[in-house]
């Protein structure tokens, strides 16, 4: 799966399902953590979709922070995943 | 005995006993000692001194408790500081005590504004343990302090900051007295001992920790620190239960329903713990049913508090029969007196709603800045009934204060907050839904109907102002606010029209 296709299905999550709105303004680097977009709550949400739609578990050591900063940094964690 | 003499004490007798652990480091109660002096000297060499604020603003690791213990020794004041709380408002707390230091790391204070906030040292936990030159350190000794507590024991140990409903956080002064009283009470009714290994979940600016770390330190047990990062996280949590063979947990109840829910926490072929404490919200009945049947074995209480009084009231669940419907908060404790008082100021019967007050050795001293509470009883703001076995049951607030997993909110600092967007006419915030599902919805009149503000323009101004957990959760726009007929705001037809639609949305989805 290309890159492109991983951040656009990210996209249409974060728009459709955690902000429920056509906010034009969310792009890759949208600190999703730092503006509450994902919260303990929705971090578990995400990872159900992430096992779902790509079919990646994504291990304890990598629920970290760094990870989870913006959508760029997430499709690095799961283009790294489905690479190996 | 002030709180700085419990980890001293405890040293002395069992020096290597394990003390603290967080995911990459152990230490000792020796260990932990020597270190909290070592961080003790430091600060003195920037002339701190008896009384003075430093902040705390770091994750949660050991040396976050080092730093605790190492303020505590010189009879200054620690204040816990939320690591998710954006600058702006670190710094209005910085300002609101006149903090003299603030431990923390560089990347973080790198993005606070600090022309206004002098003479304030920043203190970075990266240099403190990497110089190794300790002869340029001042002497400091630790027999400088002895034992003579009474004279001390009113004085201040550390500063919890709260949502205040005037748009500004406002800080619980809490000496070792009202600490003491309530590690006491703890200690005992948990029978805590040396084998006890306690979990410490909340993070370190919640008033769950001050159980978690003292009375672990007070019967020589470990403590186990979860880090912020994972303590949603509910495999993760789980494991460290089994892991660490954590014998005593404490936390909001939506991290415990998580754990059943998603954790496998029903699911485990035994369970370590042999007593969990909830506290911060109501505990949901069936989900507390299915733990207490699964684990009949561990001992579960339910405490009660706001951060002005401790933990007031307490619980213990030693039946759950099918037509209970509600947990009590049960009866005074550590060494509290509490009543009802009704509307027009008379003590209410058993029976009789009203509002519920404390007084005691755990109330706090008072707020920073503000008159000291004295003896004076602390109205809680709780609505609450007292049923005929005795036991308090809580009803609901009197005022705007929400609870969101633990997290106490006063609607009226979000408010005030978005009412300064520059988009924004008026603004009323309501929460729906409940425990890991509460969200924050804010009802907005736009300044302009054609240049509305985006969710994410909302949520980038609540972020520049507020801690995380207030950022609010997503936006409604209306022409006008609903007004009640004195004027106020609707806030129940406001919160009823969302209900009402979100069952319509979930009766769609199925």
């Amino acid at each position: 799966m290309q890159r492109d296709e991983v951040i656009h299905k990210l996209k249409n999550y974060f728009l459709s399902e955690v902000l429920e709105s056509e906010d034009t303004r969310l792009d890759e680097t949208t600190p999703l953590l730092e503006w509450g977009i994902l919260n303990s709550f929705e971090m578990i949400r995400l990872f159900h979709y992430i096992n779902s739609e790509f079919g990646l578990d994504i291990p304890p050591e990598k629920m970290m922070a760094d990870h989870f900063k913006n959508m760029l940094t997430i499709t690095d964690l799961i283009c790294n995943r489905l690479e190996n | 005995m002030n709180l700085r003499d419990i980890v001293r004490r405890q040293a002395k007798m069992t020096p290597d006993a394990p003390a603290v652990k967080d995911f990459n480091t152990c230490l000792t109660y020796g260990e932990l000692d020597h270190m909290a002096d070592r961080f003790a000297r430091v600060l003195a060499s920037y002339g701190i001194c008896r009384g003075d604020r430093i902040g705390l603003w770091l994750e949660k690791t050991v040396y976050a408790v080092i730093a605790m213990q190492g303020i505590l020794r010189l009879q200054a004041i620690y204040v816990p500081l939320d690591p998710l709380s954006p600058p702006a408002r670190i710094s209005e707390i910085i300002q609101d005590c006149r903090m003299k230091a603030v431990v923390t790391t560089q990347n973080r204070a790198e993005h606070v504004p600090s022309a206004d906030l002098r003479p304030l040292h920043w203190l970075y936990l990266e240099n403190i343990w990497s110089s190794s030159d300790e002869l340029d350190l001042p002497a400091f000794s630790t027999t400088d302090f002895t034992e003579n507590t009474a004279s001390t024991e009113n004085e201040l140990a550390y500063i919890l900051y709260t949502s205040g409903s005037t748009g500004k956080p406002k800080g619980v002064c809490i000496s070792n007295r009202n600490a003491l009283a309530f590690i006491e009470w703890a200690t005992s009714v948990l029978e805590a001992t040396s084998r006890d290994r306690f979990a410490n979940h909340a993070p370190l600016h919640f008033d769950l920790s001050v159980l978690d770390l003292y009375v672990a330190f007070s019967v020589g047990a470990v403590v186990f620190l979860i880090h912020d990062t994972i303590s949603y996280i509910p495999e993760k949590i789980v494991q460290c239960i089994t892991q660490e063979e954590l014998t005593v947990w404490y936390s909001v109840p939506s991290a415990l329903i998580l754990m059943i829910e998603q954790g496998g926490f029903l699911e485990l072929p035994s369970l370590p713990l042999r007593a969990i404490l909830f506290a911060g919200e109501p505990f949901p009945l069936q989900q507390l049913r299915r733990l207490y049947q699964r684990w009949p074995a561990t001992r579960y209480l339910n405490l009660y508090g706001p951060t002005e009084t401790n933990v007031c009231t307490f619980y213990e669940v030693t039946s759950l029969s099918e037509d209970q419907t509600v947990i009590p908060i049960g009866t005074a404790c550590s060494g509290d007196r509490v009543w009802v008082q009704k509307e027009d100021g008379t003590v209410a019967q058993a029976g009789e709603v009203g509002e519920l007050m404390v007084e005691g050795p755990t109330v706090m001293a008072g707020y920073w800045g503000q008159p000291e509470q004295g003896k004076k009883p602390y109205a809680t703001g709780d609505f609450v009934r007292q049923q005929d076995d005795g036991n308090y049951v809580y009803l609901g607030r009197r005022d705007h204060l929400v609870k969101i997993r633990g997290h106490r909110i006063e609607l009226a600092e979000i408010e005030t907050i978005l009412a300064q967007h520059p988009a924004v006419h008026e603004v009323a915030v309501v929460v729906v839904g409940q425990a890991m599902k509460a969200r924050l919805i804010a009802f907005l009149v736009p300044v302009n109907k054609e240049s509305k503000p985006s969710l994410l323009d909302i949520k980038q101004h609540c972020a520049d102002h507020l801690p995380r957990y207030m950022i609010v959760n997503n936006i409604q726009f209306l022409p006008e606010l609903p007004r009640t007929r004195n004027g106020k705001v609707d806030r129940l037809s406001l919160s009823k029209d969302l209900t009402d639609r979100q069952k319509g949305q979930d009766h769609a989805k199925r």
